[in-house]
């Protein structure tokens, strides 16, 4: 029988192993921390009002008997009527979906007229949106919200489908302008060797062809980081729905402000629903994840051309 | 002047004249380009890099604006044209192939993007006219074994497959195999047969479109010629732009690979190919636009030596197979020599000579032609030239020259002394380029001299108040040319008549060299020691110093020759080639 020997490390292996050791400890400790609060959610919601009561320790319930999942079906329906959740659903996935194709269109024809259209000014241009860069969102909110409501009191938007649709233009439009994304676009767009678009401009592609057939294809991995982006900052945004729907109707709420109605100290009852809420609310973004991810770290080093 | 350049486009296929290129930060990077381009030339342009070379190119090819001159394409006038309606076809190093297309996509690209002329056909008639040709002279048995065995056989688009066998109309091919139909499901023995109603079947399915079809060309008056083509009054083929069908794409696709041995990667991508295939499919995709120019920028430069070689080679006979014209830009001089039927050779934007590879190798106009045309390259050195004893002098060296040389000689610095006091009397932009082109061949060109503008508000700010208090002050932006031109007048003045340096080359094949045997005697050598040696295989590089330079020669490896071999040099007077160093010209 041969005796197995253990072979003895060089010290590059041995050092090797050693930082793939504490690097696992690292995301072990880094996964529990953020895996967490998840687990809490997903735990909590199917547990029974007893157990919220006298188990908010554990995070599966007690015991098989306490496991439920009227929550979930709370969602649709409460108190026998149809819930105004699945309507704050409806309302954040369609304007959400509106703000990323806008952003995810502005940004290519954007990057592509400042990388391959020859125009003037156009250094002065791309000064003006580094500069835009620098100033904080924040200070944007007072003067936007003015501008809103002047308008809306101008036009005698205060109810029906009209007012519905001018709110969520104001929702969707301002989102659309992140320049983070336009530079990461244009970034991508100046990787591609300029030899490739004058060859098929000499091949008598214009510009519409070259965006659409040789362009576009290569930005690929951008675009889907882009898109992860924006929706992530769509579908999570707070406080500029939250100025602009306060004293609207309850049916026109986004998901986000449907659900801070949980957080109040006169709900606090309702943990199990507010758990629910929030799983349903965490799927979109899982499902854009799943298609990006692959592709997202693709997207952010580089370039996808070889040189 | 006028009367000449109409002249001389008229007559030469490509015609670029005075071609000049300014950047907009005022640099200028190609001066007075000027060259006369017949059909089928291939054309050479080289030059170190920064030359102008690749941006001479560019402005051809309409990728880079035109800052003066014209280009003429068969008397046509390019100058204002879109790249894409020059009728050339561009290569470049970087292969420029997109990285998301398969190999056929980026063969075909070119014709799925644009329309093309092409004569107007009425596919009806047509066909018709081809399947009557097919039945009357094809032997029965192949004609219908070909068909049962496409219609019975695997593999998609039978009708392509139909049409490609037989070459005919795709539409024709779909007709044939729409009336044949009715027979694939019997025997290939019993469909012998049955030649007469085959036939007959198929002139019946025919038969009512192509009746309504020429119904319908006679009301439209539509008048046809043999080919079924739409002509007008005169009997000229009506000529129409339209795109390709995906079938036309396909034949011209597979012939261009065909031609490029590109066929077994057609479905490959760009990445997954090796540099040589690469390079193929980008000639496949400026071969298949079908252009009579095509320009080449350095395309060879990214690949291994080996591979150079050989594609240098194939792209000559590429050249030479489908008769075009080729412009080539390189900085290889060896790719030059063996490539070009004409050479044209720039220094720092300016052309310094055009003529035949053996025209610039064997009588080179200046000291950079001389220096940069061959391998190793020309030995050149300073010596001395006494007008009294008409020999060449260095030390203890003399050289004799002949008689003709003291004429030559003192021509050539009369009309040169003329020539800068004329421009000495009358300074403009014209003599300056003058001197900067002197500049280039001789390689004096000095950089230092443009100061960069320093950027920035505070540099800006401080440069205008700099102007503002010189306002008075009229500064002459000839000044370091005027200097040149001072120096270099007094120069050729001196030379004229006193002893005086001249440069001297000779090609190193031209020098003959010994190994020094003891006790043998020699008479009009000199003895030198090798410094380097090199094998090539055949021959040996042997350096050794001579007159304080490093200077190459060639010599057979039949005897072994080692670093410090005591060597006896010698060469006929000639071989030499003799420079002006003032002006870098030949005298």
């Amino acid at each position: 029988m041969i005796k197995k020997q253990k072979r003895v490390l060089s010290k590059s292996e041995r050092e090797r192993r050693k930082n793939k050791i504490v690097a696992f400890c690292v995301m072990a400790v880094a996964a529990v921390f953020f895996g967490f609060p998840f687990l809490y959610m997903l735990g909590s919601s199917v547990k029974s009002d007893l157990d919220l009561q006298l188990h908010p320790e554990l995070i599966f319930p007690s015991s098989f008997s306490e496991w439920t999942f009227e929550r979930y079906t709370g969602f649709f329906m409460y108190a026998g009527k149809i819930a105004t959740l699945p309507l704050a659903f409806l309302n954040s996935l369609w304007s959400t979906a509106a703000n990323v194709l806008l952003t995810v269109a502005l940004d290519l024809l954007v990057a592509y007229a400042v990388i391959f259209v020859r125009f003037k000014f156009k250094k002065v241009f791309m000064k003006f949106l580094y500069l835009w860069m620098a100033i904080p969102g924040v200070i944007a909110t007072a003067p936007m919200f003015a501008m809103y409501a002047t308008i809306k009191n101008a036009l005698g938007l205060h109810e029906g489908v009209g007012a519905y649709l001018y709110i969520y233009l104001w929702l969707i439009v301002p989102g659309t302008t992140g320049i983070f994304n336009v530079l990461l676009m244009r970034n991508m767009f100046a990787s591609i060797p300029m030899e490739i678009v004058e060859s098929a401009r000499s091949d008598g592609a214009s510009n519409m062809q070259i965006f659409r057939r040789v362009v576009l294809p290569l930005a690929r991995s951008t675009i889907l980081l882009i898109v992860l982006f924006t929706f992530n900052g769509s579908w999570n945004s707070l406080a500029w729905p939250l100025l602009v729907l306060s004293g609207e109707s309850k049916t026109w709420e986004t998901l986000t402000l449907a659900l801070t109605g949980y957080t109040g100290s006169s709900n606090w009852g309702q943990v199990g629903y507010s758990m629910a809420s929030s799983v349903f609310a965490l799927i979109p973004t899982l499902i854009v994840f799943l298609f990006t991810q692959s592709k997202m770290i693709d997207g952010l080093s580089s370039t996808g051309v070889k040189k | 002047m006028g009367n000449v350049l109409k002249e001389r486009k008229q007559n030469s296929f490509m015609s670029l004249q005075n071609l000049v290129k300014v950047y907009p930060n005022g640099e200028k990077a190609v001066y007075n380009f000027d060259l006369d381009i017949a059909k089928n030339e291939f054309i050479v342009i080289v030059g170190p890099s920064g030359c102008g070379k690749s941006t001479t190119l560019r402005m051809i090819a309409g990728l880079e604006d035109i800052s003066g001159g014209d280009i003429y394409l068969e008397s046509e006038l390019l100058n204002y044209k879109p790249s894409s309606e020059r009728k050339m076809a561009i290569v470049f190093q970087s292969y420029a192939l997109y990285p998301q297309m398969t190999v056929y996509n980026n063969i075909a690209f070119p014709l799925t993007i644009n329309k093309y002329p092409m004569p107007k056909e009425n596919a009806v008639l047509k066909a018709n006219a081809e399947i009557e040709k097919l039945l009357s002279t094809v032997a029965w048995n192949k004609f219908i074994g070909v068909l049962f065995n496409v219609y019975n056989g695997n593999g998609k688009a039978k009708d392509e497959q139909i049409a490609t066998i037989f070459g005919i109309t795709l539409y024709a091919a779909k007709l044939l195999y729409k009336a044949f139909g009715a027979y694939c499901r019997e025997t290939l023995e019993s469909l012998d047969g049955k030649a007469e109603e085959i036939s007959v079947a198929i002139r019946a399915e025919l038969k009512p479109l192509v009746e309504a079809e020429n119904a319908k060309v006679q009301e439209s008056g539509v008048k046809l010629d043999e080919d079924f083509c739409e002509v007008d009054g005169d009997g000229n083929k009506i000529i129409e732009p339209r795109k390709y069908t995906p079938y036309e794409i396909k034949t011209r696709v597979y012939e261009t690979a065909e031609k490029l041995d590109l066929i077994p990667y057609l479905d490959k991508l760009p990445k997954e190919l090796s540099g040589g295939q690469m390079q193929r499919v980008a000639l496949g995709r400026a071969i298949i636009k079908n252009v009579p120019v095509f320009m080449m920028d350095e395309p060879l430069s990214n690949l291994d030596a080996k591979l150079r070689l050989s594609m240098r080679s194939e792209i000559v006979k590429l050249h030479n197979r489908i008769g075009a014209t080729t412009i080539y830009v390189t900085h290889d001089q060896t790719e030059a020599m063996t490539m070009a039927s004409r050479i044209v050779v720039m220094s720092r934007g300016f052309i310094q000579q055009i003529g035949t590879p053996e025209e610039v190798y064997q009588d080179p106009a200046n000291i950079f032609v001389a220096k940069f045309i061959g391998s190793p390259s020309m030995n050149v050195f300073n010596i001395y030239y006494d007008p009294e004893s008409g020999c060449l002098e260095r030390n203890d060296v003399k050289i004799p020259l002949k008689a003709e040389f003291k004429k030559r000689h003192d021509e050539f610095y009369a009309t040169a002394v003329n020539k800068f006091e004329g421009l000495q009397s009358n300074f403009d932009e014209k003599a300056r380029e003058e001197i900067l082109k002197i500049l280039s061949s001789t390689g004096e060109y000095k950089d230092e001299k443009k100061q960069q503008k320093k950027k920035g508000l505070i540099a800006l700010i401080k440069r205008l108040i700099e102007k503002q208090k010189n306002k008075k002050i009229v500064v002459d932006e000839y000044a370091y040319e005027k200097e040149v031109l001072g120096e270099k007048l007094a120069q050729l003045k001196t030379n004229a008549t006193a002893k005086h340096g001249l440069l001297v080359g000779i090609r190193p094949e031209r020098i003959k060299i010994e190994k020094v045997v003891a006790g043998k005697k020699y008479k009009g050598v000199v003895k030198v020691k090798s410094t380097v040696v090199e094998l090539l295989g055949g021959e040996y590089n042997i350096h050794f110093d001579l007159f304080d330079k490093d200077m190459v020669c060639k010599l057979d490896a039949t005897e072994k020759v080692t670093t410090d071999d005591e060597l006896a040099v010698s060469f006929s007077p000639d071989d030499l080639y003799i420079f002006d160093f003032v002006t870098g010209d030949r005298i």
